[in-house]
């Protein structure tokens, strides 16, 4: 009998780091066969590629911090893969490769690696991209339009429903049923909006992400978009513009719930999605980019240690005022 | 909505099939020792102070903080309006070794119940039982013997709940005795037998047989596993439940002790799965104490003692439901714990050298007075010597004008002798010169 001693408690939940990571990868899957019904296998090759590139990166990066090489740890792949879907699927491979280049390399791995980046590394990325290549990023194909595997493509380009809104227009591509389906020009993963609250809720009763963050967050950009329109349409049509185009969604289900980057306490939490919604919802008004979320989510990521600082210090308020009894103590 | 509005998390309780079944026993021959307490044979004319000595020669211990039952219905006695209540709360999970008891010496811990009542001159009793118990096979009835079962909700830790007891117990002061306790003060009354055993239960995935066993304190913790049946070699042996109990790695020559609750054993995995902490604060928002472990263990990791006590790691009851939810399986509340012992030992430190100081301080103070004081009474005898001096100063002055006046006198006496004598002088020469 070979005994050991072990620091209570005894019994651990079945959650683990990976099981977290795992379904956040099974989630990213579904939405890559999406992306190759709606463009063809080139959109699953694309995500095979960015995963490649991250993974080699992973262990290069690990190896110069001196860290253990762990198996069980998938966050770079996380990012690699949320990458893409934020493109659209005729963007070149070497544009993917730069974004999750920069995205580990600048974002992540000069920070501390795992669990210490200050920025978002997939905002980071996309950004990053956006600015450098606007003319690719920007422009996206018609979905079920045949797009070859490694040749460059030769049909013609359209202007997102983002663009339109953007330009103070109406989109008039296919209604709210086509645009709910994501049958329409945009990011190849981020336009499949069931599919992305699907995930979501799959998320949500796994319990690997908590829903007041995303919920919060899409609620202050539809109070926005109600309040304030940007195009001479009903409120309640504005709201679902607003939400349903460009990554709204995606962003508020894959990048603003990431765990690293956003505020601990649950009250902190809800604070900061609205103020991301905020943010979002101003720069697109605002800014140049028809898409800015990465960027807000960029500007919000450098406050966090702030609302953590000054949650912290309310909570400390709220401890010693005796609301907690600390009666009846356990040990 | 975690974090938000509750705080704490519901466990698995995996108290079947321990509970339910029968409680055995396992006595060795000698284990009946007398109280030596046989005055009154009658019980129901006990008075409240015979019922506490026959508590102390009972010698029996509340299995659930580890104090003498005779010490607490002592302290009991002094205050008022006192509320006895029955603890089988049993909140951790394979632990049912108050609740089983409960039920099969039903007929003994009410016995046992009613009699710290009479100790104490109290009117209320209570039985407490945990709320959220879902896979029992066992039907938990609302009153037992006539004494009401009061099922007290909330997750994990629930006796980190502020007002666990309900509403009704706010302007009330709460007794809370262990069943087993109880059980083994009306042996005492009733048998007049000190305590000897205990009630443990003995599970875990390598226990063949669970159950709960009424054993004798001293028994090694081997031969306890080993009469319920060990089906497999495990790694770990704990002794008490399994979120707040001690490891042990000699079960050969560790005995059973009153306040030993439970006895498990597991083979689990214990490979380093190498996470690293990723923020995810799981941690922070099941606290029930409403810390943020997720810093406090960074801080604790780096000794950054001003944030440790910012954080208010003091307040930190070890429950190990941090630990219990953390992803990367970090080991949060055994280093918080460090932390908090470190902080103590601070504090003490700190306290003595405060104390120190106020010594010197007092020694300083009383230097200063001193000096003060022989400043004063310098200063006096300065003064004393001034007004002296001038007094005699005044004397002095006094004395010279007497003198110049005297002085003065003899002088105008002289100056008139002169004149006459001048005046005879002049008479003399115009006589002188008239003839």
């Amino acid at each position: 009998m070979k005994l050991r001693a072990h620091n209570p408690p005894h019994i651990r939940s079945k959650e683990t780091s990976k099981t977290v990571m795992d379904d956040i990868l099974l989630v990213l899957i579904a939405l890559y066969l999406m992306a190759s019904y709606y463009y063809g296998p080139r959109a699953a090759v694309l995500g095979l590629w960015s995963a490649a590139i991250a993974i080699l990166c992973d262990i290069i990066c690990k190896k110069l911090l001196g860290h253990k090489i762990n198996v069980r740890e998938h966050s770079s792949i996380v990012t690699a893969l949320i990458i893409p879907l934020l493109l659209p699927a005729t963007v070149d491979y070497t544009i993917v490769a730069a974004a999750v280049l920069f995205a580990l390399l600048v974002v992540k791995f000069p920070f501390g690696g795992v669990g210490h980046n200050l920025f978002n590394p997939a905002a980071g990325g996309f950004a990053f991209v956006a600015i450098c290549f606007p003319a690719q990023v920007f422009s996206y194909p018609m979905p079920l339009e045949k797009i070859e595997i490694f040749e460059k493509f030769t049909g013609n380009f359209v202007y997102s429903a983002a663009y339109t809104l953007k330009a103070g227009g109406v989109p008039s591509l296919g209604g709210l049923l086509e645009m709910l389906l994501g049958n329409m020009p945009g990011p190849m993963g981020a336009t499949n909006v069931l599919v992305v609250l699907t995930c979501l809720v799959y998320l949500a009763v796994r319990g690997t992400v908590r829903l007041l963050t995303p919920v919060c967050f899409m609620a202050s950009c539809a109070v926005q978009a109600w309040i304030f329109p940007r195009a001479p349409i009903e409120p309640l049509s504005s709201v679902m513009y607003e939400l349903c185009s460009g990554a709204l969604i995606f962003g508020a289900v894959f990048m603003i719930t990431e765990p690293v980057t956003s505020p601990k306490r649950a009250g902190a939490q809800a604070v900061y999605a609205v103020f991301a919604g905020v943010i979002t919802m101003l720069f697109r008004r605002f800014g140049v980019f028809e898409e800015p979320l990465a960027f807000a989510l960029l500007f919000c990521n450098a406050l966090v240690p702030s609302f953590d600082y000054f949650y912290e210090l309310l909570m400390r308020r709220v401890r010693r005022c005796g609301i907690v009894s600390i009666q009846n103590k356990k040990a | 909505m975690s974090g938000l509005f509750s705080r704490g998390m519901v466990l698995e309780q995996v108290k079947e099939p321990a509970l339910s079944r029968d409680l055995r026993s396992f006595l060795l021959p000698d284990s009946f020792v007398e109280t030596g307490f046989d005055k009154i044979s009658d019980p129901s004319l006990l008075i409240p102070r015979e019922i506490l000595e026959i508590a102390r020669r009972a010698e029996i211990i509340d299995e659930r903080d580890g104090v003498p039952l005779y010490e607490k219905l002592l302290r009991a006695m002094e205050q008022e309006k006192v509320m006895i209540v029955a603890d089988a709360i049993d909140d951790e999970p394979y632990v049912s070794s108050q609740l089983n008891p409960l039920f099969k010496l039903s007929q003994q811990a009410v016995g046992g119940l009613i009699y710290a009542a009479k100790a104490v001159d109290s009117r209320d009793i209570q039985i407490a039982v945990y709320k959220n118990l879902y896979d029992l096979k066992l039907h938990i009835p609302n009153t037992l013997y006539g004494v009401k079962i009061k099922r007290i909700t909330g997750k994990y830790p629930v006796e980190a709940r502020e007002r666990f007891m309900g509403k009704d117990s706010r302007d009330q002061n709460v007794l809370l005795v262990g069943v087993c306790a109880l059980i083994h003060l009306y042996r005492a009354v009733h048998m007049k037998q000190k305590q000897t055993s205990c009630f443990i239960t003995v599970a875990g995935n390598c226990v063949g047989n669970p159950m709960n066993v009424e054993v004798t304190c001293g028994v090694r913790v081997m031969q306890v596993l080993e009469r319920c049946g060990l089906i497999d070699d495990p790694t770990r042996i704990i002794l008490g439940g399994p979120m707040s109990g001690v490891c042990i790695t000699d079960p050969e020559h560790r005995k059973v002790e009153p306040t030993t609750r439970a006895v498990l054993a597991f083979k689990t995995d214990t490979r380093d799965m190498h996470y690293q902490c990723v923020g995810c604060a799981k941690c922070t928002n099941v606290c029930p104490q409403r810390l943020a472990p997720v810093y406090l263990y960074k801080a604790s990791k780096t000794r950054h003692v001003r944030l440790l006590r910012t954080l208010d790691v003091k307040d930190c009851i070890g429950c190990g439901t941090c630990s219990y939810v953390c992803p990367a399986k970090l080991d949060l509340t055994a280093e918080i714990l460090r932390a908090k012992r470190m902080i103590n030992e601070l504090d003490v430190r700190q306290n003595r050298t405060l104390l120190e100081q106020k010594k010197a301080l007092e020694l300083v103070q009383a230097q200063q007075a001193q000096e003060e004081a022989q400043r004063k009474a310098e200063e006096e005898a300065q003064l004393a010597e001034k007004a002296r001096a001038e007094e005699e100063a005044l004397a002095a002055q006094r004395q010279r004008a007497e003198d110049l006046r005297l002085a003065q006198t003899i002088a105008d006496r002289a100056a008139g002798s002169l004149a006459a004598t001048q005046t005879d002088n002049a008479g003399r020469s115009a006589e002188e010169v008239a003839p």
